[in-house]
């Protein structure tokens, strides 16, 4: 900044063009010169020029919008996740339950360790800084000693103090493992920037990434997502259309192109003059008036466009006679270049990615990355190797490889996106471990929460307080008061922590004290009308 | 033409060799040797013509002849059975009586599937007395024939397109193995953690994997996972 402040930009791209094509009214149309969209040659020293002055502003007003938008929107992410939490514990059998006693998982974590008692990195003992201490592979004793050279007291003592770590950290029954969980990977998004994609390497897929990546999975999102796969080949869409004319003769009119073979050579893509009228009698949105007909020769085809005057058919025709034969030539001749020849329709985009170091069998592995969605049609593809496939769309995850895929892929992507957050890993697990347990994938929004548990007090605690209160009311729901939520609205106390264990004692009763008791006040009444009629 | 052939080919191989592959996951008593078939001599077995000339995308020759284990004759029109007996799912000896019947497979090469189709099989299935009979189809189903499966039983129709078979995707690595226990094993599971069985986490019946093991409402699949830390670990999920 003390030579020049340099380019601004919004959104991760250079400024838009807020006038009609042109940022601003100074700058001639569709000027791209980097002046023009952002670039600011000027220092704070010498002072920047207004039109840089504007452009330093509007990137700078995006970091404040920033700021003031992540707030709402990591908090809003964090209640969420504590709702839907809340009242998932752990249990003297080891599994970890909410509160209608659903299991979400057998065990918390891998080896049933309390991530709050991990040294380093989710690790009851963190031996690699015991390392720096020449202590390694003290199991065994004759190795350790002649690396460390210790005596087998320290040994000795060294494996009792991790064993006593290790027994230690084993998380204890009636531990509330949801609401760390959640306050786990809530706080540490709250630090997190709202940069909302970024442009991954050489590659050059735009992948979502921060918070609204994090968002997108918790809400079990449905939309524009970026998918990976593994390894090599596919068709893309291109185009190779080099030439185009519409041809007019007496009777009509043909539209006239030579395709560019060099094109679907250096592609190698595997197209052929029989592929391409096929594909244009197959798209739907082209509407190719009655009597059409394609003709290939060489490297040209030609589409004769049949007069839509002399149609048979009146129902489909009616729109092109009225637009006139000229109009439908137009149309046509506009779309055919953007016909859809071959490739997977779900797919927009596909890039080769070769590995530079070679792997354990030193082979260079090679992956195909695909953007958009498809993962069943390039799983399927010859060359893919199917088993290897995946993709960071976790309904899509669902819809292909199960459950237990979907389980893995949200484990994963929430760990690709804290990474170097230094989230313990099971936090993420039992995550996704909530939201798969009941066999589909249940967002952390109101709609997957009351999926979750039947309470109407939990949900009227969240969001719609009216609406879920009415219903309840109307179709004599009952509430067994068992989660967190319900408890604190009753002023109970809540199945966690040191509510989780429940005493039986024997009451020490004999036996005539059980059976039905006489009312306390049972014989007023009728003394009292004795008195009564007496008077 | 006869590049377009070898690809149908090589694509019903795969299909064909992930449906043997399902029918041995599922319990049914097939050698490795049945499945390990290499493609030339798949095309050798299944393809009428020699290799390079064999035309798949007709119905008539789409279907496989029928298999060399058992003599059941397939009506014209149908493929490949595999009438195999099934020994239970528990670990006890084989003597037990199996809990399971036998299997019908069926491919379909007609360009859309409709009630008919289902109707007919539908019918052999239980005219044979089969426990499940799975339908492999090449196209689309019309929905409308989808939603009559539930209403032909007792016969138990599964339909899978071949799309879905061309890939196993329980070799997947994001996959981890499902093995389905039996009623002795489920009840064990229920008293040990002391469960109602709805109180399990759940797998649906419509579930990639759930279909694949031909799961059926209130069995109760284990989930061995892999872990980084702890070597392996069993989850369990109750068949919706």
């Amino acid at each position: 900044m003390v030579a020049a402040v340099g380019q601004q930009s919004i959104g991760g791209k250079r400024v838009v063009d807020g006038f009609q094509d042109r940022t601003l009214p100074h700058f001639p149309k569709a000027a791209r010169q980097p002046p023009a969209k952002g670039f600011v040659k000027n220092s704070f020293f010498t002072g920047l020029a207004p039109t840089e002055f504007i452009f330093h502003a509007m990137s700078g007003r995006e970091g404040l919008v920033d700021t003031a938008v992540k707030t709402a929107e990591t908090g809003y992410m964090s209640r969420r996740l504590m709702k839907s939490l809340e009242d998932v514990s752990s249990n003297y059998d080891n599994t970890v339950r909410n509160s209608s006693s659903g299991i979400v998982r057998f065990q918390y974590g891998d080896g049933k360790l309390d991530p709050v008692d991990m040294e380093g990195k989710a690790n009851p003992v963190n031996f690699e800084r015991t390392d720096t201490a020449d202590l390694r592979l003290p199991i065994e004793l004759n190795v350790a000693n002649a690396i460390a050279n210790i005596s087998r007291r320290a040994s000795d003592e060294f494996i009792r103090l991790c064993l006593t770590k290790y027994k230690r950290s084993i998380v204890q029954p009636g531990h509330a493992v949801g609401a760390v969980g959640a306050q786990s990977i809530g706080e540490p998004g709250t630090q997190m920037t709202l940069k909302a994609f970024h442009f991954a390497g050489v590659t050059g897929m735009s992948i979502t990434q921060g918070v609204p990546c994090i968002k997108e999975i918790i809400n079990a999102f449905q939309g524009d997502q970026h998918t990976g796969y593994l390894p090599y080949r596919k068709e893309t869409p291109t185009r190779h259309i080099a030439y185009l004319e519409d041809v007019w003769y007496g009777e009509g009119c043909y539209l006239n192109m030579r395709v560019d073979q060099s094109t679907i050579q250096k592609l190698a893509l595997d197209v052929t003059m029989n592929d391409i009228p096929r594909a244009i009698k197959r798209t739907k949105g082209l509407k190719l008036p009655d009597g059409s007909t394609i003709k290939t020769f060489a490297n040209h085809f030609s589409v004769y466009i049949g007069d839509p005057e002399n149609a048979t058919k009146r129902s489909r025709s009616v729109k092109a006679k009225e637009e006139g034969y000229f109009v439908v030539v137009q149309n046509l001749k506009r779309n055919i270049p953007d016909v859809v020849i071959k490739g997977y329709p779900q797919a927009t985009r596909a890039v080769i990615k070769k590995d530079d170091k070679p792997n354990a069998n030193s082979i260079e592995e090679v992956a195909l990355l695909v953007e958009g969605y498809g993962l069943l049609a390039c799983m399927n593809t010859e060359g893919i190797d199917g088993t290897k496939t995946r993709t960071n769309s976790v309904m899509e995850m669902k819809d292909v490889l199960g459950i237990e895929a979907a389980r893995k892929t949200i484990i994963s992507e929430i760990n690709e996106v804290t990474k170097g957050m230094d989230i313990d890993p099971r936090h993420m697990q039992l995550l996704a471990d909530v939201m798969t347990c009941k066999g589909k994938i249940l967002g952390i929004t109101r709609h997957g929460l009351a999926k979750m548990r039947d309470s109407v007090l939990q949900l009227a605690s969240f969001e719609k307080t009216p609406d879920h209160l009415f219903d309840a009311a109307f179709h004599m729901k009952k509430d067994r008061i068992e989660g967190v939520s319900e408890c604190i609205i009753m002023g109970q106390s809540m199945s966690i922590g040191t509510g989780a264990f429940k005493v039986v004692r024997t009451l020490g009763l004999e036996e005539e004290q059980l059976g039905k008791r006489a009312p306390l006040f049972g014989g007023c009444f009728e003394a009292m009308k004795n008195v009564a009629t007496a008077a | 033409m006869s590049e377009e052939a070898g690809r149908e080919s090589l694509k019903l191989w795969r299909v064909w060799r992930t449906t043997r592959q399902m029918c041995r996951d599922r319990g049914y008593e097939i050698m490795d040797n049945e499945i390990d078939v290499s493609l030339d001599e798949f095309k050798h077995h299944y393809c009428d013509a020699p290799p390079l000339h064999c035309h798949l995308d007709t119905p008539a020759n789409k279907t496989f002849p029928q298999s060399q284990t058992h003599g059941l004759h397939p009506p014209p029109q149908r493929g490949h059975d595999g009438e195999i007996h099934r020994p239970s799912h528990t670990r006890t000896p084989r003597t037990r009586p199996p809990a399971i019947g036998t299997v019908f497979v069926e491919f379909n090469g007609d360009e859309t599937v409709g009630i008919k189709q289902l109707r007919t099989f539908a019918h052999y299935i239980d005219e044979q007395k089969h426990y499940t009979g799975i339908f492999i189809v090449a196209n689309k189903v019309s929905p409308s024939a989808l939603k009559i499966i539930p209403t032909v039983l007792p016969a138990i129709l599964e339909v899978f397109r071949e799309d879905e078979l061309l890939v196993n995707i329980t070799m997947h690595e994001l996959v981890p193995k499902h093995v389905l226990l039996s009623k002795e094993e489920k009840a064990k599971l229920l008293e040990r953690y002391r469960l109602k069985e709805s109180q399990l986490p759940r797998i649906q019946t419509t579930d990639p994997v759930a279909k694949y093991l031909g799961l059926r409402r209130g069995q109760v699949v284990k989930i061995i996972r892999k872990s980084e830390t702890a070597g392996r670990y069993a989850s369990y999920r109750w068949a919706i």
